[in-house]
């Protein structure tokens, strides 16, 4: 788990592809030039860090359970913990400290 | 030079140096009907294939390609040479633009409208390019599709169809108007020999295609029917950048010409086994 002070960020010069009515979204990393495919859930993470800035994974993980409707018994803070683990060692998202 | 083949394709002007007959008769019969630069003309690609060096000229003979001076591949068997020219080429024109988004696609047109074919080798594409080609459509390319990011529109770089193995057959028996070059076997892809490029998809060289349809095929040996559907646009796009070359060399403006690509363009799967079937379907799903 992030340390309570611990927010997390957008990496600089992300493109985000989303379409309306379709799940999985697709980012552009232009400094590399690396094009990754999201899943929904990622997809929203990372579209309300770059559209709202920076902010601590407990937070992430509280809009993500009023926005999905999570399976039964879902640590949804520790998924959202863990996906943004993913998309850093994608070099997509860094944690600021707080 | 006076082994010299120069020739106008696409956008590019090319010129092959060559003292092997075989090379140089399948190229004559191949390219038969591209317009011919004069001596003075500029030449973007400037190709020779040689023989061998030293004892490799008759033991065991080999053939050299080389790029403006430079050999970028290992030597093949003399056997191979003609293919080598193609496959060389393709190396060249992929990796040495940055006008265009170089596509691992075939392109055809028809109605004004380009139906996009991308996949990895061996995803069948080319036997569907050449049985369209020969169908009244236009083809543009069935290896390289050459999408600009000024326009949006794929520009044609119509060269030979490498067609492989059983495919040779299949579109030798699929229209009698198949011009096929010769058959060179054992080569790293098995079988390949070469389809003319029909005359009228030459002489419209200048006239790019506005996007209508991508369709990412697959051929399923012994699939009975077709298996199609809807991809959605965040996979097409990444599926494309996936068979893009140059796409690291053109940045953002590459990315920007996919994405208003599958913006503009529905994007489907199509899973066959028979041509025919998938060519009726490929008309049909035609904008």
């Amino acid at each position: 788990m992030s340390a309570p002070g611990i927010r997390w960020r957008a990496a600089p010069g992300l493109r985000l592809c989303r379409w309306p009515g379709e799940e999985s979204c697709a980012c552009f990393h232009a400094p590399s030039g690396d094009l990754h495919l999201l899943e929904a859930a990622a997809g929203r993470l990372l579209a309300w860090l770059l559209e709202d800035g920076p902010q601590p994974a407990a937070s992430l993980a509280r809009r993500l359970e009023a926005d999905f409707a999570a399976e039964p018994g879902l640590d949804v803070a520790a998924w959202t913990e863990a996906c943004l683990q993913r998309l850093a060692r994608l070099h997509l998202v860094h944690r600021l400290p707080g | 030079m006076a082994d010299a083949l120069a020739f106008r394709v696409g956008p590019w002007t090319v010129r092959l140096h060559t003292p092997l007959p075989e090379v140089r008769r399948t190229a004559a019969f191949l390219y038969r009907d591209y317009p011919r630069p004069g001596p003075e003309a500029f030449v973007d690609y400037e190709i020779a294939l040689l023989p061998g060096r030293g004892g490799r000229r008759w033991w065991r003979p080999q053939v050299r390609f080389l790029f403006e001076g430079q050999e970028p591949f290992a030597p093949l068997t003399r056997a191979q040479a003609y293919p080598f020219f193609e496959w060389g080429l393709n190396w060249c024109l992929a990796h040495h633009t940055a006008d265009y988004l170089v596509l691992h696609a075939a392109v055809l047109e028809r109605d004004g409208r380009a139906l996009v074919l991308p996949g990895p080798p061996g995803a069948g594409k080319s036997t569907l390019c050449a049985a369209l080609a020969l169908s009244g459509w236009r083809l543009l390319t069935d290896e390289l599709g050459l999408l600009s990011p000024a326009d949006g529109c794929f520009h044609p770089l119509p060269r030979p169809v490498s067609l492989k193995n059983a495919a040779i057959d299949v579109i030798r028996r699929f229209s009698s108007a198949a011009a096929l070059g010769p058959s060179c076997h054992d080569t790293h892809k098995g079988t390949v020999a070469h389809l003319r490029v029909p005359a009228g998809a030459v002489a419209a060289l200048e006239r790019p295609a506005r996007p209508g349809r991508i369709v990412f095929p697959r051929f399923v040996p012994g699939l009975a029917g077709l298996r199609a559907g809807r991809l959605e646009r965040a996979r097409a796009l990444v599926q494309l950048a996936e068979q893009a070359f140059n796409l690291a060399l053109l940045g953002e403006a590459g990315f920007e010409a996919l994405c208003a690509l599958v913006d503009g363009t529905e994007a489907l799967t199509l899973e066959y086994g028979d041509l025919a079937p998938a060519l009726a379907w490929l008309e049909r799903a035609h904008p």
